[in-house]
């Protein structure tokens, strides 16, 4: 029934389940497929802008199909592209596309590894251990999301300055929650694996620590896998964090926020800009590209309720 | 009370590996949540100004809320936090319709699913610039509906209609968010389900009212007080797209704002303001999960 490769693609056993789904639900279909069809071709369009000449998009802005193109924007963006950051002596200085670059994945992979440690490490146990303070930790998490206290931003900013991790990678630190909705997806993941695994592994002679490594966490890799690959991509793109709590780091996603309103003043028009923006989607794009399949079947096995 | 010896039955072994597995996310909870609670209600009932502990920040808080005119930005951006709130609202239905008919496998299922999760997935200021310049005066989008419409001003205006240009913004990328959950949702239905509604002989609009929905009502509920629970923090993409201008603040917007400019004076301010929000909410959430629960009984497969 399930179709692996395009060669194998039994294309009348599609059209035959096309007819049976009936005319309703092929015109109704087309709803969402025209809203697809609209998404893509915006970035497309945002692609073709990228590649356009400046000088000539300078008069064309109003147009959807370039005419004239200029591959080297790309490499006027990483050029060009850049933000001005403190020194940390008081002066400053300006932070290339390349540290930029830099910074994004170091935050990107440190935020993902915190972040992925700490929830599959606290799910593993709430899961499968009865200890003292188990339900409370529980209770906690829960409370946690079905109770956000609004407005902590403020008090996010007094506490990381008074703990020192303002403004310096180890904020990263900060970023390993274990609880919140990844929580959940992995307890119910580990919940749901068999004890008979564990116990294997005892009478084999792994102690509990050995379990975990060895057993568990294998087992459980196509769940962590694809909430890291969702972590990453959500790290990748985040610049709300980055443009307060890593003024001295600007990573891409926060550059390009912040240099909206001054990429003119750069010397960069439009064309140039996107072209930076689009160098900048590549690893988190390409996750997706690679993962996709990935993220949509297991994070719907370790899924919700329902 | 005593508390009984080796209740749990965990050998040392399994005691150490608890506490060492424990330890990343404990630290972490104590240090940035409940540290972070801590801080907020410190700094709630701290006069900014001399030290004191006072109350005088959730009566500014107060007053704020509930006074009138046009100048008042915190009104202001109540009201269009509660239109966010609708619209996230609104907008989980729509995902759900979209993700039955992507279960249904209709014509480019595949396709969809992937164009849809596809703006959660690359980066916003790529979406919202996409957006901005296609939706200017000058882009090709607004070119286009002039020459057809033969209008000469663009239909939406970032400075007239600030809150419906992020709305139609939100709406386009929005509706995949949740696609994730819904497919991994109705892929649990089980199929003899499915076949035994085709061999009774109902249609699809039937299917996915009376066997699909049921099914998945728990998670819709979940999501859905999900959203309530976000109510005060309901902010769609102002950030991205207007910067909080052309009177499009909202709530969450102008506390982060106050941050990001570093204006510390109202620092105390906004800790009082969002425990106030975070009162409101409690209710609101059972409530609405209540009236939620209403609608539908948990069913189990």
């Amino acid at each position: 029934m399930r179709r692996k490769t395009r060669l194998n693609y039994d294309w009348k056993a599609r059209i035959g389940e096309l007819k049976k789904n009936g005319i309703i639900i092929n015109v109704l279909g087309l709803i969402p497929l025209i809203w697809s069809i609209l998404l893509i071709f915006v970035v497309i369009w945002g692609i073709n802008v990228a590649l356009a000449d400046p000088a000539w998009y300078l008069d064309h802005a109003n147009t959807f199909f370039t005419k004239e193109f200029r591959v080297s924007n790309f490499r006027d963006a990483i050029e060009k592209l850049r933000q001005q950051v403190s020194d940390g002596a008081g002066g400053i200085r300006w932070a290339s596309y390349l540290e930029m670059t830099f910074n994004s994945f170091w935050y990107s992979f440190g935020g993902t590894f915190m972040k992925m440690l700490s929830t599959v490490c606290f799910a593993y146990v709430v899961a499968r251990y009865e200890f003292r303070g188990r339900k409370f930790l529980y209770a906690v998490v829960v409370a946690q999301m079905l109770l956000p206290i609004y407005g902590q931003t403020a008090a996010n900013y007094s506490l990381l300055q008074k703990v020192n991790l303002l403004d310096s990678p180890a904020f990263l630190l900060a970023l390993g929650a274990g609880h919140g909705m990844h929580f959940m997806i992995t307890y119910s993941y580990f919940r749901n694996l068999s004890q008979d695994y564990i116990s294997a592994a005892k009478i084999d002679g792994a102690n509990a620590l050995q379990t975990f490594a060895h057993v568990m966490v294998p087992l459980a890799k196509p769940i962590i896998s694809a909430l890291a690959v969702m972590n990453f991509i959500a790290y990748w793109n985040d610049y709300q964090n980055c443009i307060i709590y890593l003024k001295s780091y600007p990573t891409l996603s926060g550059a390009l926020y912040n240099l909206q309103s001054q990429a003119f003043q750069l010397g960069l028009q439009t064309p140039t800009y996107f072209a930076g923006i689009f160098i900048s989607i590549i690893p988190a794009a390409a996750l997706f590209i690679i993962f996709n399949k990935q993220i949509m079947e297991n994070v719907s096995m370790g899924g919700l309720k329902g | 009370m005593k508390w009984k010896k080796n209740k749990y039955k965990n050998s040392r072994d399994e005691k150490r590996c608890i506490v060492l597995l424990l330890i990343p996310a404990v630290v972490h909870l104590i240090i940035f949540w409940a540290g972070v609670q801590i801080e907020t209600l410190k700094m709630a009932f701290t006069n900014i100004y001399t030290g004191d502990a006072w109350l005088g920040n959730f009566k500014w808080a107060l007053e704020q809320l509930f006074a009138g005119g046009a100048s008042n930005d915190i009104a202001l951006a109540f009201r269009n936090t509660m239109g966010f709130f609708l619209m996230g609202i609104l907008i989980v239905p729509v995902g759900v319709f979209f993700a039955y008919l992507i279960y249904r496998r209709s014509f480019g299922y595949s396709f969809m699913r992937i164009a849809l999760y596809l703006p959660g997935a690359v980066s916003g200021i790529m979406m919202g610039l996409l957006y901005q310049k296609m939706m200017a005066s000058d882009g090709p989008l607004m070119q286009l509906i002039q020459n057809l419409t033969g209008r000469e001003m663009p239909i939406i205006m970032v400075t007239e209609h600030g809150i419906a240009y992020i709305m139609i913004y939100d709406i386009l990328i929005g509706v995949g968010g949740n696609l994730v959950i819904w497919l991994g949702c109705m892929s649990r239905i089980p199929y003899d389900l499915i076949e035994y509604g085709k061999l009774e002989g109902i249609g699809p609009i039937k299917e996915f009212n009376k066997v699909v929905l049921p099914l998945i009502w728990p998670t819709f509920v979940t999501m859905i007080t999900l959203q309530i629970i976000g109510i005060f923090g309901a902010s769609g993409s102002v950030q991205l797209l207007t910067d909080g201008q052309h009177g499009t603040y909202t709530l969450s917007y102008w506390m982060y704002q106050i941050v990001k400019n570093g204006t510390t004076e109202l620092y105390n301010y906004v800790s009082a303001l969002g425990l106030i929000f975070t009162v409101l909410t409690l209710p609101l959430v059972f409530i609405g999960k209540w009236f939620m629960n209403r609608f539908g009984e948990e069913v189990q497969y």
